[in-house]
């Protein structure tokens, strides 16, 4: 049995690089045991919350430091690679700045933090999963306690958000699944970077494989909240605590946004596919950006704005995806840190609004005289998601647009001019929504008397994130620099 | 095992479960509907599984589809009944307080 | 037609009509049991297609497991002493095109690739299924601890929390 001691001297090694995920797991188990001994308002949980998400973010920050090629482990289920792994620091961040937003969560705060390092994990193994188990395992992994987190408001409201968010979640999944049996029966592999699968691929250029790559997708596009697979999101978004919206409007977007690219690269088979994916991606961008932007405009609620335009934001994230080039990838990776940065931002002083109790976009009126400084980093984050001059959101887009252009140029697509256009005019319908905060707050006067609470340093961690969006639109250079050292080899 | 018959059972079940979603007004009920779409999925793992010799990769996915299905039913669950406890009821539409 | 064939197909009706059976009927019980034969007849299925242990255990877990929580959950959620809460439907219309629509695209489009069968189909044994799923399958089944553990403190949570506190 050569074989055999082969695959476990393979998974000997392999431990050696799954460290993030290893203490991850670790700490789902310590969390669920500080779970047993917990009474309310007790801190020590989130230092603990804390301390192993931070520990989890410097794991991940030093594989990241210590430039790995693109490696197979756990017998091909896994592929470490940078860009695997810079999505891995991206997710952890998130999930540090969760816990710091979480202050306000009272009850069961040692399952709430379990579940979230639970879809933490998940996304990390997301993003470097290689066989469809693995994928299929992930995603689950992210979902389901998701469907759990968010019911944590244990309102009448977050049940009915969850029940929604379970059943759409669990239909969109059964979808996928099917699709990826399909696959199975067409490649007789279910490791889907393996030569067989692409040999199969290149002989079965056929309808049935668009069908069966469309199931899959639906899977994906569900978790990255991108249209047709958009709907739950905003019910979701208007009940659920706003830490874990944030959380909710990240972790999964940027695992599912990086399964996706590597999926639809092994299926453009280095341009030899005579199927064209990226018309198919495009009209799901296009119809992504148009139903966010529009449906955006209609809203009151500012977390129901907010999920309409976190459905606009992927379709721009979804125009990597399209270019499928290195020049993109790496702009896309820029888009994908300052989408993040901002997005934090603006859900940091939606909860801070939320807990002076202002929760509908009318009652922002005055906010801007009361609670000047919070009202300015506000509307610097907004502005950021917007992508005007002087946040680092500008440069995101120009890069993202600059880098579309090119393609069109390269390869004379129409559907990469159509994208183009359709993204260049929905940044302008997104200046609309965007900006009715920002105007509520600084232009109209208040019509209550509002309570004003001082809170230092909760403003502190707000003006460190927009330290961050204003020094990447000055020095995008320092960020470029490192993303420049991924290949596009995922 | 012929394949042929076993991929178009398959479909039937993805469809009548997919139907069963879309077409009937309780939670539960729809909870049986996904299982179904599930288990068309793990018919057509074992179905093709056939045809690769000395390979049991379609049989382990499908164990792993069981699992995941035991954990979804017990999530769902867990939320029906709260839901059933908030709103005495179970069937979606008559859970509407939030638009959309 | 051998005695396989005949219960092959035996088993294939049941699995069909079981499914069917439970788009039309109106009692949430029965659509439970229905659910029940069905799944039995795909463990049935497994078994004749050389897949004994995905057989068995989907006997175990979905038979067992699932149509078990489900029918607790029926219990569970019915007002006592009421009458079953009859299952009414909404869009049957739209609901049957899109489900026969999906049935036949997969049909009409498959690819013949899909039903060809190599010269010996050698199915795996319990001992390979046992040997893969320690060596190449080793992640996923360990990550899948992982998650029992973390649904099961979640799903807990949820159906335990009772508002008295405040």
């Amino acid at each position: 049995m050569q074989g055999l001691a082969d695959k476990l001297e393979w998974i000997q090694l392999s431990i050696a690089y799954a460290w993030p995920e290893i203490w991850l797991c670790i700490s789902v188990v310590l969390l669920l045991f500080a779970s047993l001994i917990q009474s309310n308002q007790n801190k020590w949980i989130d230092a603990l919350a804390l301390m192993a998400f931070l520990i989890s973010l410097l794991l991940s920050a030093l594989q990241f430091a210590e430039s790995n090629t693109s490696m197979a482990l756990f017998n091909g289920m896994l592929r470490l690679s940078d860009f695997s792994i810079y999505i891995k620091v991206l997710i952890d961040l998130a999930a540090v700045l969760t816990v710091f937003m979480s202050y306000a969560q009272q009850e069961k705060k040692g399952e709430y933090y379990a579940l979230i390092a639970t879809a933490t994990l998940g996304a990390h193994l997301l993003c470097m999963s290689n066989h469809f188990v693995m994928a299929f395992i992930a995603l689950e992994l992210i979902s389901l306690p998701s469907y759990a987190l968010a019911a944590f408001g244990f309102q009448k409201k977050s049940m009915e958000a969850a029940l929604k968010y379970f059943l759409f979640g669990s239909v969109a999944s059964a979808i996928m699944l099917y699709g990826m049996s399909l696959l199975y029966g067409i490649t007789l592999t279910l490791d889907f970077t393996s030569a067989t699968f692409q040999q199969a691929v290149l002989y079965n250029q056929s309808y049935f494989l668009i069908i069966s790559v469309c199931m899959v997708l639906i899977g994906f596009l569900f978790k990255l909240s991108s249209a047709p697979a958009h709907p739950w999101a905003p019910d979701v978004y208007e009940a659920a605590p706003t830490p874990l919206v944030a959380f909710f409007s990240v972790v999964p977007k940027l695992a599912g946004l990086s399964i996706l690219l590597r999926f639809m690269q092994v299926l453009s088979l280095n341009g030899a596919a005579s199927i064209r994916w990226y018309i198919i991606i495009g009209l799901v961008a296009m119809l992504t950006l148009t139903v966010g932007n529009f449906a955006a405009l209609l809203q009151k609620n500012p977390k129901r704005m907010m999920a309409y335009s976190s459905i606009a934001q992927t379709g721009f994230l979804l125009i990597g995806v399209i270019t499928l080039s290195e020049q993109g990838l790496h702009f896309m990776l820029f888009y994908a840190t300052v989408f993040l940065v901002g997005n934090y931002l603006v859900f940091w002083y939606i909860s801070f609004f939320e807990d002076r109790s202002i929760s509908a976009i009318e009652q922002y009126a005055g906010t801007g005289k009361n609670y000047p400084f919070a009202s300015i980093m506000l509307l610097i984050g907004l502005i950021s998601l917007t992508g005007l001059p002087p946040t680092a959101g500008f440069m995101g887009k120009l890069f993202i647009f600059s880098s579309l252009w090119s393609s069109y140029e390269s390869s004379e697509g129409m559907m990469y001019l159509l994208v183009f256009i359709v993204g260049l005019l929905n940044t302008v319908v997104s200046l609309f929504f965007y900006l009715k905060i920002p105007y509520q707050a600084f232009l109209k006067s208040e019509s209550q008397v509002l309570i004003i609470k001082k809170s230092p340093l909760i403003n502190l961690l707000g003006f460190i994130l927009v330290m961050v969006l204003l020094g990447l639109f000055f020095m995008p250079s320092g960020l470029m620099g490192w993303l420049n050292r991924i290949t596009f080899a995922l | 095992m012929p394949i042929q018959p076993l991929y178009i059972l398959s479909a039937l079940l993805l469809s009548i479960g997919l139907v069963i979603v879309i077409v009937k007004r309780n939670a539960i009920m729809v909870l049986m509907g996904i299982e179904l779409m599930l288990n068309a999925a793990n018919i057509n793992l074992i179905a093709f599984n056939q045809k690769v010799p000395m390979s049991v990769d379609g049989q382990i996915f499908s164990l792993f589809v069981m699992i995941i299905a035991v954990c979804e039913t017990a999530v769902g669950l867990a939320i029906i009944l709260q839901v059933y406890r908030h709103y005495q009821t179970s069937i979606p539409d008559e859970v509407n307080e939030l638009k959309g | 037609m051998s005695l396989l064939n005949v219960t092959f197909y035996f088993f294939y009706a049941l699995v069909a009509s079981s499914a069917l059976a439970l788009l039309f009927v109106k009692n949430i019980f029965h659509a439970a049991l229905a659910l029940l034969s069905c799944l039995l007849g795909i463990a049935a299925l497994f078994i004749l297609s050389m897949a004994e242990f995905a057989g068995v255990a989907q006997i175990l877990l979905y038979a067992g497991g699932v149509v078990i929580l489900l029918i607790f959950g029926i219990m569970l959620t019915n007002k006592s002493g009421a009458q079953p809460i009859p299952i009414k439907n909404t869009g049957l219309f739209g609901g049957l095109l899109v489900g026969s629509g999906l049935f036949f695209l997969l049909l009409f489009f498959t690819s013949k690739a899909l039903f060809v069968l190599p010269a010996n189909t050698n199915a795996g044994s319990i001992e390979k299924i046992g040997i893969e799923l320690l060596t190449d399958y080793v992640l996923p089944f360990e990550i899948t601890g992982i998650l029992l553990l973390a649904v099961l403190a979640g799903a807990a949570t949820i159906a335990g929390y009772k508002a008295s506190r405040n």
